[in-house]
């Protein structure tokens, strides 16, 4: 294929901010687009959401302490930001990509998938926490740090993100598909899943801001890496 | 398969040393205060040995075989 | 890889095997058959491992202290063996405390200390300590031969130190390597990607994940014998099984892809990853949290048993061993992959 300026980031350095601003908001807008012209799709994760949190209740009917609360919501955020991951590269056909290779350097379009979908996660996460309140109660959040358990599960969305955005990069590039995000994800996610489910579970039980702050501190560097190693790495990955 | 044999018949041979010898002792006799961690110490150097005698073996064939390749080639 | 390092590699290996377990263990204390203490007469049994209580019977001493703030010398009634001693101790009336340190001193073991065996909270001899009725006064307080350190608990499986912790070290350099020549793999932007160096990365990555595997293995077969559960909830432990899957990961990507340029390119990206994810769980994360595992809160390797300069004539031999072992066992994995590449090649 030709190579376009953008390739030796010639034109793309020359650009000013005002320019690459206007590239990453229009390729944003394409996702969204994308997104509410699939409805369904969208549809279909938050009944994916409310069926998880749906068959808990049934199970637990009461939760016993914030502890269960807290781990029960990132194992139905966990899985939920697995299920977004299936449409982001899948809707990527061969020709649009070369279509969007030539348009705008490939760092824009991973940091616009990146953003959209470290955004949607974070707030289907929100709605799972909305379906948590409604099936579940506060009875068990009686001291609850409702500034630092946003905070956190802010930051853990977009860490899940931004690291299952560049991993669901590789596994479309090769025949793995949907599977092999999984695969791939699990043992990528799990510094902080470790991290975010330690954070949210000491928020619920109330802890304070200085005990909990390491936590946020390490969600912290996680999210800056995951963004900084993806950022580097795909235009490697998008070479074809 | 001739050194493999040798080791096996040292292990075995070590083994059935042991296995009398042990029925009389009591908790307190430790291997290492009977000496009869001159077994275990010559099972473990006798493994290693065999091992790395094995990855010697195989550097030398891999090394021939490159050798053979390049005089091939050229 | 010349045949000197060979050889350097097979001497450094049998060494570490045959003094692991030659060298002796330094003396200390087992247990102390009493579970409770009284005001009056109380009588016990020291039991010692590794001591020499009957060669060095005239010197004996057996002290016991309470709560940190006095010293009581107990009367030895009579030395059963080398590691048995059965002693009485006089404790007055005003004793209320739970907390005992026990401590034994002859002219040949040294110190030999007991720390609060019955079981109550965690106290620690503290000797020199002065007591009008006791002098805690020894001719010796350290036992003086080349020995590994006497660890409670552990006693003689920190000869698994020279096992163990290689197998971490050797994964580490192999992974290095594979990260190193995965990002050579990739290059510039705009040039192909470097199979040959793909294929290095490949081969020592597969080294060092059965590496990984080893280090689980003896690490939980460790742990059943010192901690009693094959595997705790700690952070070096769990994050030593996610390197373990992330790397497993990679090599079912590479198995997913056919085209060999595509499976280079992907898997030199997803090896990168990996490795910053094995730097960030094994290096960063154990020094923000507790566990049981040694090395936490400022050092993820082991702080307390490498001063000990006995330990460290075996450990760094054994460290040398395997990373050397490691290199040669990748080498040789690397070029048969060439060989057969070739072969594939021509036919």
């Amino acid at each position: 294929m030709q190579s376009t300026g953008y390739e030796n980031g010639a034109v793309y350095k020359l650009g000013c901010i005002f320019d690459r601003m206007n590239t990453l908001l229009a390729l944003l807008r394409k996702e969204l687009l994308l997104e509410w012209r699939q409805k369904h799709a969208l549809a279909g994760v938050i009944l994916y959401v409310l069926a998880t949190v749906f068959v808990c209740y049934l199970g637990f009917q009461r939760l016993e302490s914030a502890k269960t609360w807290g781990v029960l919501l990132w194992v139905t955020g966990v899985f939920t930001a697995f299920n977004a991951m299936q449409k982001t590269f899948a809707s990527e056909s061969a020709g649009t990509q070369l279509f969007l290779y030539t348009l705008a350097h490939p760092r824009f379009i991973i940091l616009a998938k990146a953003i959209y979908n470290a955004v949607f996660i974070a707030l289907l996460n929100l709605v799972s926490v909305l379906f948590f309140l409604l099936f579940f109660g506060t009875e068990v959040l009686q001291s609850v740090d409702w500034l630092q358990f946003l905070l956190g599960l802010l930051l853990g969305s977009t860490g899940l993100g931004l690291a299952l955005t560049f991993v669901a990069g590789i596994a479309f590039k090769s025949e793995g598909g949907v599977g092999l995000v999984a695969i791939l994800g699990f043992p990528v996610i799990m510094p902080l899943l470790i991290t975010i489910v330690r954070h949210t579970t000491s928020a619920l039980e109330g802890a304070s801001a200085t005990q909990n702050g390491l936590n946020l501190m390490v969600l912290l560097v996680l999210n800056v890496v995951s963004f900084v190693l993806s950022y580097v790495l795909f235009p490697y990955l998008w070479r074809e | 398969m001739k050194i493999n044999t040798k080791v096996h018949f040292t292990l075995i041979f070590l083994l059935m040393c042991v296995i009398p010898a042990s029925a009389q002792n009591g908790m307190e006799e430790y291997f290492y205060q009977s000496g009869k961690i001159k077994v275990v110490v010559g099972v473990a150097a006798i493994v290693l040995v065999g091992l790395l005698v094995y990855l010697w073996r195989l550097d030398n064939r891999v090394t021939r075989m490159e050798k053979e390749q390049k005089g091939g080639k050229s | 890889m010349k045949n000197w390092i060979k050889i350097l590699c097979a001497a450094l290996l049998i060494y570490t095997a045959v003094f692991s377990l030659w060298h002796p263990m330094a003396p200390g204390g087992l247990s102390v058959s009493a579970t409770e203490f009284h005001p009056g007469r109380n009588e016990f049994e020291f039991v010692g491992y590794g001591t020499h209580f009957k060669e060095a019977e005239a010197s004996l001493k057996v002290y016991v202290s309470v709560d940190s703030s006095a010293v009581y010398c107990a009367d030895i009634l009579q030395v059963v063996d080398n590691h048995r001693a059965i002693v009485s101790v006089f404790l007055p009336d005003t004793i209320s405390s739970k907390r005992f340190g026990f401590a034994a001193n002859n002219d040949i073991d040294g110190t030999i200390i007991v720390d609060s065996p019955v079981g109550q909270e965690g106290f620690s001899f503290v000797p020199g300590i002065k007591n009008a009725e006791c002098r805690y006064a020894v001719n010796h307080e350290e036992f003086s031969g080349f020995a590994f350190p006497y660890q409670p608990i552990i006693i003689e499986s920190i000869r698994n130190l020279m096992w163990h912790v290689p197998m971490w070290f050797t994964m580490f350099v192999l992974m290095t390597i594979s990260f190193v020549f995965s990002i050579r793999a990739l290059g510039k932007e705009e040039g192909r990607v470097d199979l040959d160096h793909d294929t290095r990365a490949s081969s020592a990555a597969a080294v060092g994940l059965v590496f990984c595997v080893l280090g689980l293995i003896t690490g939980s077969l460790w742990a059943r014998f010192t901690w009693g559960d094959w595997w705790t909830n700690d952070p070096q432990l769990n994050g030593a099984m996610v390197v373990f899957l992330v790397y497993v990961a990679y090599f079912i990507l590479r198995s997913s892809s056919p085209d060999e340029e595509k499976r280079a390119r992907l898997s030199a990206i997803f090896n990168i990853f990996a490795f910053v994810l094995m730097v960030v769980l094994l290096m960063v994360m154990p020094r923000f949290t507790e566990g049981l595992h040694p090395g936490k809160s400022g050092n993820p390797a082991f702080s307390k048993y490498d001063l000990d300069s006995s330990l460290r004539s075996v450990f760094y031999p054994a460290c040398a061993g395997f990373i050397l072992l490691g290199y040669w066992i990748y080498r040789l994995n690397y070029r048969i992959q060439k060989l057969e590449q070739h072969n594939e090649n021509q036919y």
